[in-house]
């Protein structure tokens, strides 16, 4: 089964929340949220171009 | 001709009135300034040939100068004293360049408002990391600064302050004796208000093998490639400025057609968003842990997000960098420069010190690049155009690019006195 985009984004936001909490506790998960949500964003972003078409990368826009 | 110790208490006494409002140094002690200036004065004496003789110098204060702490911004390093000259610094002593001291720095030189103030408007950021070097050289306190690029570091608070900015490419001078950030980013840069002086700089700085500048004969007229995605990330009225100057070239000549980046710039900042936080992370993960609260807000939040990022994400983002870096090397060859704003907007408050996002595809992709001012919005703020060079080790093609630029629209900002003024009128 694969995960929607709306599913997949949620899913590694909840990831890096995770992981924050775990080493540095709630509290900095909390205060580090613009943060989290521009990293996941990227995560997110690089998740969904295919790496291996990326040796015949064309460019993706059009002036 | 009059000796740089006989010259330099009337240039130090202007820099520490001015300073008081501007706040660009850190670090700036008469007594050593003028111990350098005398030693200067004797080699000059002596016959030494000097190729830098007098020229005054900021340093960042990330970067070590033997006799003054390199503090970073960050509290437990206020007494950090480095045992030796950062290798830039000690070229340019060989050179007979005089280091004046350390300018102000963002914490890490990331991304936390300093105490600068921008010298064209007190109440606006000179923007960061390299806040310090960018007002010191638009005040006029020195000719030239060192300064330090992850992001957008150099080029931005160039742009803001209206001097000229330029990141060569990576790798172009040894980083040894700099407080690092993101190593696979991290570049030296050069502040300073002619392209000429930078390409000075350049040639003393520069690895042996690369090509030097020379006497910076200009390149022209350029062929100039248009990055409309570029563009579209900046306010109206700066692209319209850019624009205008852009039609100004053509003008004079220059072949101006438009091109497309291999890939989008949102997905290229995504990428460098994942690198710059994973290897910030590595720099300071042990740091985090015993320091956590001397850290800035911003800072920490980028350390603490980016030791949560899975690996794969990381060496993806190198991946996608990679192929992107080796397609733009063909898409762009037959360029002298790829043409974009140099900032988002004109310098905003003091509670942010602007986006990096237009000047981190340069530094993403190792390739050389330079702001140079083309004039002033209508609030007398400095507007700027970067120009990407199109090959890691264009550096020299590049800066000659630029003075044919600068040569063409003639803008070369003079110093600012008004925000002083401004402030004063309240």
């Amino acid at each position: 089964m694969s995960l929607s985009s709306r599913e997949e984004s949620d899913s590694v936001r909840w990831q890096i929340v995770l992981r924050t909490t775990l080493l540095f506790g709630e509290e900095r998960a909390i205060a580090n949220r613009e943060e989290i949500e521009m990293v996941s964003s990227a995560i997110h972003r690089l998740k969904r171009l295919n790496v291996n078409a990326l040796i015949a990368l064309k460019p993706e826009t059009q002036p | 001709m009059e000796k740089l110790a006989e010259r330099l208490p009337a240039t130090l006494k202007e820099i520490h009135a001015t300073d008081k409002e501007i706040e660009a140094w850190v670090a700036l002690d008469d007594d050593f300034v003028l111990q350098q200036a005398a030693l200067i004065d004797e080699r000059l004496e002596s016959g030494e040939a000097l190729p830098l003789a007098g020229v005054t110098v900021g340093v960042k204060d990330i970067i070590d100068v033997n006799g003054i702490p390199t503090g970073a911004g960050f509290a437990p390093f206020a007494e950090r004293m480095p045992a030796r000259d950062a290798h830039a610094v000690s070229l340019l002593r060989r050179a007979g360049a005089l280091i004046l001291g350390k300018t102000v720095t963002t914490q890490f030189a990331v991304s936390d408002p300093s105490k600068t103030k921008n010298p064209w408007d007190l109440e606006r950021t000179p923007g960061g990391s390299s806040a310090g070097s960018a007002a010191a050289v638009s005040a006029h306190h020195a000719d030239i600064a060192l300064g330090t690029q992850t992001g957008g570091s150099v080029l931005r608070p160039s742009a803001y302050c209206g001097i000229i900015g330029f990141k060569p490419g990576f790798g172009w001078t040894s980083t040894d004796g700099i407080i690092p950030y993101a190593t696979s980013l991290d570049t030296l840069g050069i502040h300073a208000r002619t392209v000429a002086e930078a390409a000075r700089i350049y040639d003393v700085l520069a690895r042996p093998e690369l090509p030097r500048v020379g006497d910076c004969t200009p390149i022209g007229p350029p062929r100039l490639a248009v990055w409309a995605d570029g563009l579209a990330h900046s306010t109206e009225m700066m692209r319209a400025a850019v624009i205008d100057a852009i039609e100004a070239l053509a003008n004079e000549s220059a072949v101006i057609q438009h091109t497309v980046a291999p890939l989008s710039f949102d997905n290229l900042i995504a990428a460098h968003t994942i690198i710059s936080r994973a290897e910030g992370a590595s720099t300071h993960s042990d740091m985090i842990f015993a320091h956590p609260d001397d850290y800035a807000p911003g800072a920490r939040s980028m350390v603490e997000t980016g030791m949560a990022l899975p690996a794969d994400v990381y060496v993806r983002a190198q991946q996608i960098r990679d192929h992107v870096r080796r397609e733009a090397l063909t898409l762009w060859s037959s360029f002298d420069a790829i043409a974009i704003p140099s900032s988002e907007s004109v310098a905003p408050d003091l509670s942010t010190t602007g986006n990096h996002g237009l000047q981190a595809i340069a530094t993403l992709l190792g390739l050389p690049s330079i702001t140079l001012p083309i004039g002033f919005n209508p609030e007398y703020l400095p507007l700027g155009i970067q120009l990407i060079g199109t090959h890691p080790q264009a550096d020299a093609h590049l800066l000659r690019v630029a003075r044919w630029v600068e040569d063409e629209l003639g803008v070369v900002l003079p110093r600012p006195p008004h925000g002083i003024q401004k402030k004063k009128k309240k």
